[in-house]
């Protein structure tokens, strides 16, 4: 049996860690974040030759019922089309049998960091009003964010605002966007089994405690408006 | 042991190695507990001489008691898969025996008559002395067990390729990602004309194999496993999948 040294055990581990994109028009450029369900991967677009995030599912062999779940996340923020939330190019499923989607790679720094350095007032009150907007687009549109928080909000190095992670979104009843969804579902049901963002709240209660809405916090889904 | 002997071994489900070791038939235990031996006895004989210092003569000789026990099925009729992972399973029965043998005041010697398994000691203690010495002894255990996994895939992985005519993919990848770190990587162009190859046959002959030494590893993994459970557990911390 062939003995591998330490570095090559390393590299085989990281090479291992990386998705499987045989086949498909991207190629794996290194880990970004965990989320409620899958992992975001920074890739290139070798069609295109651009940077973007890739949210992969972490399992294929519940595929059925999780990535249906990737799958509408996916649809609802597609049809978000706005400069303040983060566009979605692309959807379907890998070699392996993990879903994932597509999104434009953003580059920036999150609110919660951008706040720590001084920050005049007007660039504060500009910010607020630059998130407002895709939230009250979205609102427009029948979908409920439900995990709005600094860690959610991306800064771009022109002074852009996007609101990420449509994860545990709600679609509601009536609404551009909602007309053609089932209702009052999660465009995506991570939160309700987070592994990767110790803050949302497990079960009934969506979002993170420090942010969230009374109604929300009280689990009264139904009231959310 | 060829790894089409050992994957071949258990053709009712792939995760009942476990079940096949505890089995009642002598054969179909035996070709169990081979697999076993064959996935664990380094990481066991190198963890017996980290952790408590053993010579080598004393490490052999623990090892070949170990496996004898577990042969004996002494060991494993008491593990139960909901409990915990068959690694630390087997570390901790290392040192339970351990333990046991030191209260005793006595260390078995084994002569070599006595249906000694023919494993590669001195091999062994060649790998030992390229090791640097750990910081913790678990996370050396578990290092080393990373190491077995992966040679094991990679016979695989070269039994694959020469089954299938694809040894120029094999050795694509062995000098790209098998490189030692003090040998340049090279790039893809040097490659190309090193192998005779365009640098898009590069490209994808490299993604081919690490295709397959995925797949390789993930066979393996259930191979080492006792349990859908301990597999998806395992596929998780390595590949960051719950199990494909």
């Amino acid at each position: 049996m062939r003995w591998l040294s330490d570095p090559v055990v390393d590299r085989l581990h990281s090479a291992l860690s990386l998705p499987d994109l045989a086949g498909t028009r991207y190629r794996a450029v290194r880990h970004l974040a965990r989320g409620g369900m899958g992992t975001v991967w920074l890739a290139q677009d070798t069609v295109l030759g651009r940077k973007v995030a890739l949210k992969i599912l972490d399992s294929a062999a519940e595929s059925s019922e999780f990535a249906a779940r990737l799958l509408r996340e996916a649809s609802v923020v597609a049809r978000l089309e706005h400069p303040g939330i983060v566009p979605v190019h692309d959807a379907g499923v890998l070699p392996d049998g993990r879903a994932y989607y597509a999104m434009k790679y953003v580059e920036g720094t999150r609110l919660d960091q951008f706040v720590q350095k001084t920050t005049p007032l007007s660039e504060r009150l500009r910010l607020f009003q630059r998130i407002a907007e895709p939230v009250a687009f979205a609102h427009s549109k029948g979908v409920l964010h439900r995990d709005l928080k600094p860690e959610n909000i991306m800064i771009g190095g022109f002074g852009e605002v996007l609101v990420l992670d449509w994860g545990t979104a709600k679609v509601m009843e009536t609404g551009g966007v909602a007309a053609s969804e089932p209702p009052d579902h999660s465009a995506s049901d991570s939160a309700r089994a987070p592994r990767g963002a110790p803050t949302t709240a497990h079960g009934d209660i969506l979002g993170t405690p420090g942010y969230m809405s009374p109604e929300q916090a009280q689990g009264e889904v139904n009231a959310l408006d | 042991m060829s790894n089409e002997e050992q994957g071949g071994a258990f053709p009712a489900t792939r995760h009942s190695v476990l079940m096949a070791a505890q089995s009642d038939d002598p054969a179909v235990r035996s070709r169990a507990i081979e697999t076993v031996v064959t996935t664990y006895w380094k990481p066991i004989y190198k963890y017996v001489r980290m952790r408590w210092s053993f010579s080598p003569e004393d490490a052999q000789d623990f090892t070949q008691e170990f496996f004898a026990r577990l042969l004996a099925k002494d060991f494993l009729d008491s593990y139960d898969p909901q409990k915990g992972r068959l690694r630390t399973f087997l570390r901790t029965c290392a040192d339970r025996m351990y333990w046991n043998q030191s209260r005793d005041g006595r260390r078995q010697k084994r002569s070599g008559g006595e249906s000694n398994l023919p494993l590669d000691f001195d091999g062994a203690e060649r790998e030992l002395s390229l090791t640097a010495k750990p910081e913790s002894i678990e996370e050396y255990f578990e290092k080393e067990w990373i190491r077995s996994l992966f040679s094991l895939a990679l016979e695989r992985l070269c039994a694959r390729c020469e089954e299938s005519g694809k040894t120029i993919h094999f050795a694509l990848f062995e000098r790209y990602d098998l490189r030692e770190e003090n040998e340049p990587k090279p790039s893809y162009n040097q490659l190309a004309s090193e192998f005779g190859l365009t640098i898009t046959d590069v490209t994808n002959h490299l993604a081919w194999a690490r295709r397959e030494f995925r797949r390789s590893v993930l066979d393996q993994l259930r191979d080492m496993t006792a349990s859908e459970e301990e597999f998806r557990r395992e596929a998780q911390t390595l590949l960051g999948v719950d199990g494909l």
